[in-house]
């Protein structure tokens, strides 16, 4: 009986703290049909005025394909650069491996002020020049961590029988490749997929650097807007971003992969 | 055979190797030589080599209330998410009811961008926000307390975006702990409180101290919640870094300032760490 009493506080405990995650969030949805231009909550009367604001404002409009277009190609290439890296690291032993593999994995706790900072002067200097070029090279550098981590965990659970079992029936490494490896992975590769087109979606520390004028990518461009003003539009286009968000992770809720791309942190690949 | 292989390995490793060394190392090394950079009188920096950068940062005492701030900022949000957090991971790695919408309400802060959710808490924070209003009418307080624009501000918000990582981290941990070792400490006559703390508590300290390290690290290293919710009264390394890059232009220094935090932060790191790092290698050496 006590025994239940406890698990049941420990649950209420949960709840609540899962409460007050969200509770920042639902905020922004409510106050932005708020129809006041001085946010208050609850809201007086209600409008959909700030949407209206919002998409007519052609500097969100252009940071959000920015941010669109910049969040695909990293998506693309760190997908590719990282399940080649993780089949690598996993199934081969080699010289400096074990580097490579730290000062990857190291970047996931790196400052990406640091890095920004870093690459902006770095890219100048070769001229390179800024820009969507230099965002998205700059993406790859901070996602390609977290392809890595998750492909990697799903390629240790691998029954590497099944792939024998196809070249003794007779298939080419490629066709074995493209027939059986990847549909085994591919939960943990769209996994790696959606949050590294997340990760770019949101970033912060790389592109507040390495932007130019005409590549402000959504965040940084509603944190510039944030600055001089305060109605609520910007809580019209972060319900938008919001609604993103959520089919996102009602797939990743489907893809049943979610507690793989935490793992490997603590260094358990399980 | 062992050629084949070898050049497999080199096809595979070499897009991975470009860039940790092009966009990883070679900036950081880059930026390292700049920080002996000259920065002349309106223009952002010339390659002769001196070490004044340095003496700026090193004797005046502004720059070294701005390292101690930081620090404590990373400090407080780390000891907030670990207390919050420890009993919501013990819950989701013991009793995991409805584990994929836990797991999706946990991340939920990850999802959205830190305006959104920095905004969202300074309607909820403010001085005539729910929090503030509530307390008042409770009789707690008499005049709001100043939540945004305020260090507490910071704490809130950090401690809401890195909760998700250092609870999974130190789940994961005790995920892994074998029942059975925790029924034998209650058979040789230990007390549920003494099993955990003699038993539970320390199997699970490398997913703290893993927790702990990339709480520390991410939270000292934001940039725009200290710059959003402090309201310009907070100033840490990487709000002072942006103003030097983006409005000062001088360069050199901003990349003293990043040097300055990179060196301390990692040598945080290797202090904490390192109980983990012996862990972890032993967990690769089970590997087959």
């Amino acid at each position: 009986m006590r025994r239940r009493l406890r698990g049941k506080g420990l649950a209420l405990y949960s709840l609540l703290i899962y409460a007050i995650l969200i509770t920042p969030i639902v905020i922004v949805v409510v106050v932005s049909f708020n129809a006041s231009e001085f946010v208050s909550f609850p809201p007086k009367a209600w409008s959909i005025l700030w949407y209206k604001r919002a998409l007519l404002n052609s500097e969100f409009i252009r940071a959000f394909s920015v941010s669109a277009s910049v969040a695909g190609i990293t998506t693309a290439v760190s997908l590719v650069v990282g399940t080649m890296a993780s089949l690598a690291f996993v199934r081969y032993r080699f010289f400096g491996k074990n580097i490579l593999r730290s000062l990857s994995v190291a970047r996931l706790a790196f400052p990406q002020v640091v890095l920004g900072l870093a690459l902006l002067q770095y890219f100048i200097n070769i001229g390179y020049g800024l820009g969507v070029k230099a965002l998205v090279l700059g993406h790859v550098v901070v996602t390609l961590p977290f392809v890595v981590q998750i492909v990697s965990a799903t390629l240790y659970g691998f029954d590497r029988s099944i792939e024998e079992a196809a070249r003794t029936l007779g298939a080419g490494p490629v066709r074995t490749f493209l027939r059986i490896t990847i549909p085994v992975i591919r939960p943990g590769v769209l996994t790696a997929g959606i949050f590294t087109f997340i990760l770019s979606f949101d970033n912060v520390g790389i592109s507040l650097f390495v932007a130019d004028a005409r590549s402000v990518t959504i965040p940084v461009r509603m944190f510039l807007y944030i600055q001089e003003n305060y109605d609520p539009s910007i809580a019209a286009i972060s319900t938008v971003l919001i609604a993103f968000a959520v089919v996102l992770v009602l797939i990743l809720a489907r893809l049943g992969t979610l507690d793989k791309v935490f793992r490997g942190r603590s260094g358990t690949y399980r | 055979m062992g050629r084949s292989k070898g050049v497999r390995v080199l096809v595979l490793v070499l897009p991975i190797l470009f860039v940790t060394l092009a966009l990883f190392v070679a900036p950081l090394g880059y930026t390292f030589l700049t920080t002996f950079y000259y920065h002349p009188p309106g223009a952002i920096m010339e390659p002769i080599l001196t070490t004044e950068n340095y003496s700026k940062f090193l004797f005046d005492s502004y720059y070294w209330r701005v390292v101690g701030n930081t620090l404590m900022i990373g400090g407080v949000t780390t000891l907030i998410t670990l207390l919050i957090g420890y009993p919501l991971a013990y819950q989701l790695a013991r009793r995991p009811f409805l584990k994929t919408a836990q797991l999706v309400l946990l991340i939920s802060p990850l999802l959205v961008n830190v305006v959104i959710r920095t905004y969202g808490w300074k309607v909820l924070l403010s001085d005539v926000g729910i929090i503030n209003r509530a307390l008042m009418a409770m009789g707690l307080t008499d005049s709001p307390i100043r939540l945004v624009n305020s260090i507490i501000g910071v704490f809130i918000a950090l401690a809401h975006v890195l909760l998700p990582f250092m609870v999974l981290s130190i789940s994961s941990v005790l995920e892994g702990i074998d029942e059975s070792v925790i029924e034998a400490a209650h058979m040789l006559g230990a007390s549920r409180i003494k099993a955990f703390l003699r038993v539970v508590l320390p199997l699970s300290l490398p997913g703290v101290i893993a927790g702990s390290v990339f709480v520390f690290v991410r939270s000292a290293g934001s940039f725009m919640v200290p710059a959003l919710m402090g309201g310009g009264r907070v100033r840490t390394i990487p709000t002072l870094m942006y103003q030097y890059m983006s409005h000062l232009l001088n360069w050199p220094f901003g990349a003293v300032l990043a040097f300055f935090m990179t060196f301390l932060l990692v040598l945080i790191v290797l202090a904490f760490s390192s109980t983990a790092m012996r862990r972890q290698t032993r967990v690769e050496a089970d590997e087959p």
